[in-house]
C-alpha cells in the first residue's frame, strides 16, 4: 500500500531533518510520491502481460548559497534517506554556482478544489483488469475483430516540504483503458480511450463498442489524394495540436527570440490575437472536471489561469527566475490544459463540411520548425472522407505537415462536448479547421 | 526448485568476477543476494509457478546540464529493487518490490502468481518458452574511465568551457551542453538454474548552439553530431567532443545564413552515419520486432509491414543492403552479455543482400516463427518493469569497397548530403517516414556547392532501402544511438545503437518552413 498523507509528510520531514543535521543553513526541498500501480495488456484477443508494483520516488533538492543539486531514490528506510541527503549534499557542494538560483518557497495554502482521488480506484486488482480485457475481447470477437489494449490504475500520495516551512500533501488516483480493434484482414483499425480518477467513469463495453465500430467502418479504405483539406479533428487529434501549443507557451524562449511567440525585433507576442476567437485555453486544477493538485512541483500555488482567451495570448509559462528578471509574476507549472468547448454538436460540425476528412487521432508527431510551430505526424485508427456533410467512407491515412498556429487560426467550430484526453486533467472538444496540409499518403492501417 | 549457494556460485571464474563487481553491486551483500534470489524462486514454486525468474536491478543516472554561462541542473537518480516474473497455468504474472529482502520478494512472487492466475482466465494459448541453457556468468562494460569517478565539478567545468567557446563564435546567441552518465547493474536468476550478473555503463554527451538574425527574427539551432555510447568518459574523447565546439558554433551561424531549400521533389540524399542511424532505427529496427509484426503492440506503437508471411520473400532493400541485429557490437547501447531472459546474446541477419530474413525475438516468441531458440532480445528498463521484446543494435553492413564521403559526393549529380539528427517521424506500420537533420550540403555535378537549411526528406521504407545504390566502406562505419527508445504500455525506455557507413538513397525533398506546413 502507498504511504498515507501523514506518513508521506513524515518521510519528507525526516529527509529535511537529515539535511539540517548536515548544514543548518542549507535550503532544501523534499518530495515523495508513493503509489500502488497495476496494469494489464491484452492483444490478439487475449491477455499478454500484467504487473503490480508498490513504489515510491523520493527526491531531494539542496541549495547551498547558489550551488545546488537534486538526487532521487526509491528507497524509504531511514538509512536510505540519510544516504540520499549525503549524496545530494556531496553533489551540491561541488556544483558550480548558478546565477539563476532561487530560494526555496515558504508555506503555501493549496487552493480549495475538487478531489483528485477516488477511493474506488484502490480496490482495483488483477481480476478487475482482466475483466476489462475480457469485456473488450468479447466485443471484438462478436464482430470478428482482433483487439489489443491496456488497462491501468494508480493510486498514491504526494508530499512536498521545504526548509522554509512549506508542507503540503495530496492524494491522487488515475484509471485508464485504451484499445485498438483491427479487422482480421488488417485493412481496418479503430481506437478508443478513457481516463478518469475512478473506475465508475470507465466503461469497457462502451469503449470497446467505439473501437470496434470504427474498425468495421474503416475496413478497406479508398484512396484519397494528398492535399489541403477541411478536417474534423476528434478530441484526441485536436488535443495533439494543443500539446504542441502548450510546448511553445514559454515566456523565456519567447523573450529570447527563439519561439513562435517571439516578436520580431524583440519581446514576445503576449496580448496579440494569433488564433481564432473560439480558441480559449486554460488550466484549472481546482475544478471538478479537471481536478489536479493545486500546488506545483516547487510549491507554488496554482490558481486558475487562462493562457489564450478568444484567440488572444494572455499568459506564457514563466519560471520564478524569469519572472524576477522580467518583473512579472511566475505562473507555476501546470499539469493539465483544457480547450474551452464550443457550441456545436458533432453532427452539426460534420454537416457544415462540403468536402473534408474526419481524423480520429494522430501518431508520431514531431516538431519540424519551432518558428512557425510546424509539426509533422500521421493519422491512424479511423480516417474518413466527408462529402456534403456526410461520412462517405474510410480513406487511406496521411502524413501531415502543418503549422499548429495556422490550424488554430483556421478553426471555425468546436464541439459542445469536451471529454478528458490522455489524463483526467486535460479536456478537449472536437475541432473543425481548414486548409490542413495532409502532405503525403501513408499506407499504414 | 530452491537454488543453493553452491548452485549460485558453482563456477569459480564467476565467483571471482562477482567479487570484482562488488563495487557495482552497491547495496547488496553476498549472503543477502543468495537469500533474496532463493526466496523469490522458492515462493514462486510454492505458489504454483512452472517457471520463475528474479531480477535484482539497480540503476543510476547522473546528469549535468549547462545553459550558456551557468550550470542549469545537477541530478542523480537511483532506483533499486527486485522484479519477480512467473508462469502459472501458461500465463505471465509480474510483481516488484523496492525492498530487496527475502520477505518482500516472497510477497512479490505470490502476487505475481495471483496475477498470472487472473490472466490465465483470458488466455487463448499458453506461453511456451524456447529452451535455453542455464548460464552462470558475469559480464560488464569494458571501461577505461569510469564516469562516476569523475567529479561533477570537472564535468561542469568541461561543459562550461565548451559553451563558452560556442558563445565566443560571432552570431551564436545561446548554447547548451549536457553529460549523462548511466549505470545499470542487474543480477538475474531463474528456476532453471541461471545466475547472471551484469554491469553496464553508458555515456551520453550532447551540445547545441542557437543563432538569431536580429533583423528578421529568424533563428536556427545546430546540435553536435556525436552520440551516446556504451563505455566511460573515453566516449567523449573518441568523438572529439570538446574539439568540435568551434566548428559547430560556426556552422550554426552558417546554417542561419544559408538559403532555404528551393529545389524540391525526388532526388539523391547522401546520409552520414550521424543521420542514417535514426532512419535505420525507425524503418528497420522497429518493423522487424516480432511482437509488433504480430499485433502485440497494436494499441500503442502499431504493427509492421514486415509480417511473417514475407520472411524470405520481401525485397526489403537493394542487393547492397545487409542489415543485422547484434547485441555484441562494441560501444553499442544495447550490447550486453545476456538478455533479461538469461539468453546469451549474438548477431544475426534481418535483411540479407536485400532480402527480409529475420526477426528480433525473446524466449516466449521463438516458437511463433518456428525458431528453435530465442535471439536474446528481452529487456526491462528497471526492476519494476515487465521484460519484453526490445530492439538490439541493428546495423547496416559497410560496402565491399572502402568508399568515403567524398567518393559518394563525387558520384552524385544532383543531391543533398545530410549530417546529424533533427526531426523524425514514421507511421504505425513503418511505411511512411520523414526526417530532417542538422547540416545540409547541396551537391551538384559531384561537388558540394553550398549549405542549405529547412531540409526534410520523406520516403516509403521499402522504396528507400531499394533505392540504396552506394555504400561507404568499413572506414566510414560509425554508430549512432537512442538513449531512450520508447515502446510498450506502460512505456519503457530502451538504450540502443545503430551502426552504418555513409550511404546514398533517393528520397522526396521538402522544405520544412513552407507557409502553413511543408
Amino acid at each position: 500500500m502507498p504511504l498515507d498523507p501523514k506518513a508521506a509528510a513524515g518521510t519528507v520531514s525526516a529527509l529535511l531533518r537529515e539535511v539540517q543535521k548536515l548544514d543548518q543553513k542549507a535550503e532544501a526541498r523534499a518530495s515523495v510520491f508513493s503509489a500502488r500501480a497495476g496494469n494489464t495488456r491484452f492483444a490478439r484477443n487475449e491477455v499478454t502481460t500484467s504487473a503490480e508494483t508498490d513504489e515510491a520516488e523520493v527526491s531531494l533538492f539542496v541549495q547551498l548559497g547558489r550551488r545546488s543539486a537534486v538526487a532521487t531514490t526509491n528507497q524509504l528506510e531511514p538509512e536510505a534517506l540519510r544516504a540520499l541527503a549525503a549524496r545530494t549534499f556531496a553533489l551540491a557542494r561541488i556544483a558550480p554556482e548558478d546565477p539563476e538560483a532561487m530560494p526555496v518557497l515558504g508555506p503555501v495554502t493549496p487552493l480549495p478544489g475538487a478531489a483528485s482521488f477516488d477511493a474506488a480506484a484502490v480496490k482495483l486488482d488483477a481480476a478487475a483488469r482482466a475483466e476489462m480485457a475480457r469485456v473488450s475481447i468479447a466485443a471484438a470477437k462478436k464482430r470478428d475483430l482482433v483487439i489489443a489494449g491496456f488497462a491501468e490504475h494508480v493510486n498514491g500520495t504526494q508530499a512536498l516540504a521545504t526548509t522554509a516551512g512549506l508542507n503540503v500533501q495530496n492524494t491522487v488516483s488515475v484509471v485508464g483503458l485504451s484499445m485498438t480493434a483491427r479487422t482480421a484482414d488488417g485493412s481496418g483499425s479503430g481506437w478508443s480511450s478513457g481516463s478518469a480518477r475512478g473506475p465508475s467513469a470507465i466503461d469497457a463495453a462502451k469503449l470497446a463498442e467505439v473501437a470496434c465500430e470504427k474498425a468495421a467502418l474503416s475496413k478497406a479504405p479508398k484512396k484519397l489524394e494528398p492535399g489541403r483539406y477541411t478536417v474534423l479533428l476528434e478530441p484526441a487529434a485536436a488535443a495533439t495540436m494543443l500539446r504542441w501549443l502548450v510546448e511553445a507557451l514559454d515566456a523565456r524562449s519567447a523573450d529570447e527570440g527563439r519561439s513562435f511567440f517571439s516578436k520580431k525585433g524583440g519581446g514576445s507576442r503576449l496580448g496579440e490575437k494569433l488564433f481564432n476567437e473560439r480558441i480559449t485555453l486554460s488550466s484549472n486544477p481546482a475544478a471538478t472536471e479537471t481536478a489536479g493538485w493545486t500546488v506545483d512541483p516547487e510549491g507554488l500555488a496554482l490558481p486558475p489561469i487562462t493562457w489564450v482567451e478568444n484567440g488572444v495570448v494572455k499568459a506564457l509559462q514563466r519560471s520564478r527566475f524569469w519572472a524576477q528578471k522580467t518583473g512579472a509574476k511566475p505562473t507555476g507549472e501546470y499539469g493539465g490544459y483544457s480547450l474551452k468547448a464550443g457550441s456545436e454538436t458533432f453532427d452539426a460540425m460534420l454537416s457544415g463540411i462540403e468536402r473534408g476528412v474526419l481524423i480520429t487521432r494522430f501518431w508520431y508527431t514531431n516538431s519540424v520548425d519551432p518558428q512557425t510551430m510546424t509539426i509533422t505526424g500521421l493519422t491512424r485508427d479511423g480516417t474518413f472522407l466527408i462529402e456534403k456533410g456526410q461520412l462517405v467512407g474510410a480513406v487511406n491515412n496521411f502524413r501531415f505537415n502543418q503549422s499548429v498556429a495556422q490550424a488554430l487560426a483556421n478553426c471555425d467550430a468546436l464541439s459542445v462536448d469536451a471529454p478528458t484526453v490522455g489524463s483526467p486533467e486535460n479536456r478537449c472538444p472536437a475541432m473543425r479547421t481548414h486548409e490542413f496540409n495532409l502532405a503525403t499518403v501513408s499506407e499504414a492501417v | 526448485m530452491p537454488i543453493t549457494r553452491r548452485d549460485l556460485f558453482k563456477a569459480s571464474a564467476a565467483a571471482v568476477a562477482v567479487s570484482q563487481l562488488a563495487e557495482a553491486r552497491g547495496l547488496l551483500v553476498e549472503a543477502l543476494l543468495q537469500s533474496v534470489c532463493a526466496a523469490a524462486l522458492d515462493a514462486a514454486k510454492q505458489a504454483g509457478a512452472s517457471y520463475a525468474d528474479v531480477r535484482i536491478h539497480r540503476r543510476r543516472n547522473e546528469s549535468v546540464h549547462v545553459r550558456d554561462d551557468h550550470v542549469e541542473s545537477v541530478g542523480d537518480v537511483e532506483t533499486y529493487g527486485a522484479g519477480v516474473r512467473v508462469l502459472v497455468d501458461g500465463a505471465w504474472g509480474f510483481s516488484a518490490s523496492s525492498r530487496v529482502q527475502p520477505k518482500d520478494v516472497r510477497a512479490a512472487a505470490k502476487t505475481a502468481c495471483d496475477i498470472a492466475r487472473a490472466n490465465a482466465k483470458v488466455l487463448a494459448s499458453k506461453v511456451v518458452l524456447a529452451p535455453n541453457p542455464a548460464h552462470v556468468d558475469v559480464w560488464q562494460t569494458p571501461l577505461e574511465k569510469d564516469p562516476f569517478k569523475i567529479p561533477v565539478a570537472d564535468k561542469a567545468e568541461l561543459l562550461l568551457d565548451l559553451t563558452g567557446e560556442l558563445l565566443g563564435v560571432p552570431g551564436v546567441k545561446f548554447a547548451s551542453a549536457s553529460l549523462e552518465s548511466r549505470l545499470e547493474w542487474k543480477l538475474f536468476a531463474n528456476s532453471e538454474g541461471a545466475l547472471i550478473e551484469q554491469s553496464i555503463t553508458r555515456m551520453g554527451p550532447s551540445y547545441a548552439a542557437t543563432a538569431i538574425d536580429e533583423k528578421t527574427g529568424e533563428f536556427q539551432s545546430r546540435a553536435w553530431e556525436g552520440q551516446a555510447r556504451q563505455g566511460g568518459f573515453e566516449v567523449l574523447e573518441q568523438q572529439n567532443f570538446r574539439g568540435d565546439a568551434r566548428r559547430v558554433g560556426e556552422e550554426c551561424v552558417q546554417k542561419l545564413k544559408s538559403p532555404s531549400v528551393g529545389e524540391l521533389g525526388r532526388k539523391h540524399v547522401i546520409l552520414h552515419p550521424s543521420n542514417l542511424w535514426l532512419t535505420i532505427h525507425e524503418s528497420v529496427g522497429h518493423p522487424t520486432e516480432l511482437d509488433r509484426a504480430l499485433g502485440y503492440e497494436a494499441n500503442m506503437a502499431g504493427t509492421s509491414f514486415a509480417t511473417p508471411d514475407k520472411l524470405g520473400k520481401l525485397k526489403y532493400g537493394s542487393d547492397l543492403v545487409t542489415l543485422y541485429a547484434d547485441k555484441t557490437t562494441p560501444g553499442g547501447l544495447a550490447t550486453v552479455g545476456y538478455d533479461d531472459d538469461g539468453v546469451r546474446t549474438g548477431r544475426w541477419n534481418l535483411v540479407e543482400k536485400g532480402l527480409f530474413v529475420g526477426y528480433q525475438t525473446t524466449r516466449d516468441q521463438a516458437a511463433w516463427v518456428n525458431e528453435p531458440a530465442s535471439r536474446g532480445c528481452s529487456y526491462a528498463q528497471d526492476h519494476r518493469s515487465v521484460p519484453f521484446q526490445r530492439m538490439p543494435n541493428v546495423s547496416l553492413s559497410p560496402g565491399a569497397k572502402d568508399l568515403k564521403v567524398k567518393d559518394l559526393i563525387a558520384a552524385t549529380d544532383d543531391g543533398i548530403y545530410v549530417t546529424g539528427q533533427g526531426s523524425w517521424s514514421i507511421d504505425h506500420q513503418r511505411y511512411n517516414f520523414q526526417f530532417t537533420g542538422q547540416m545540409f550540403h547541396e551537391v551538384k555535378k559531384g561537388k558540394v556547392t553550398r549549405t542549405l537549411k529547412d531540409v526534410g526528406y520523406q520516403q516509403n521504407s521499402i522504396d528507400f532501402w531499394n533505392s540504396c545504390d552506394l555504400l561507404g566502406g568499413a572506414s566510414e562505419w560509425a554508430i549512432g544511438s537512442a538513449f531512450d527508445d520508447g515502446k510498450g504500455q506502460p512505456m519503457q525506455s530502451n538504450p540502443v545503437s545503430h551502426g552504418c557507413p555513409v550511404a546514398r538513397f533517393k528520397a522526396n525533398i521538402l522544405n520544412t518552413k513552407s507557409k502553413g506546413g511543408a
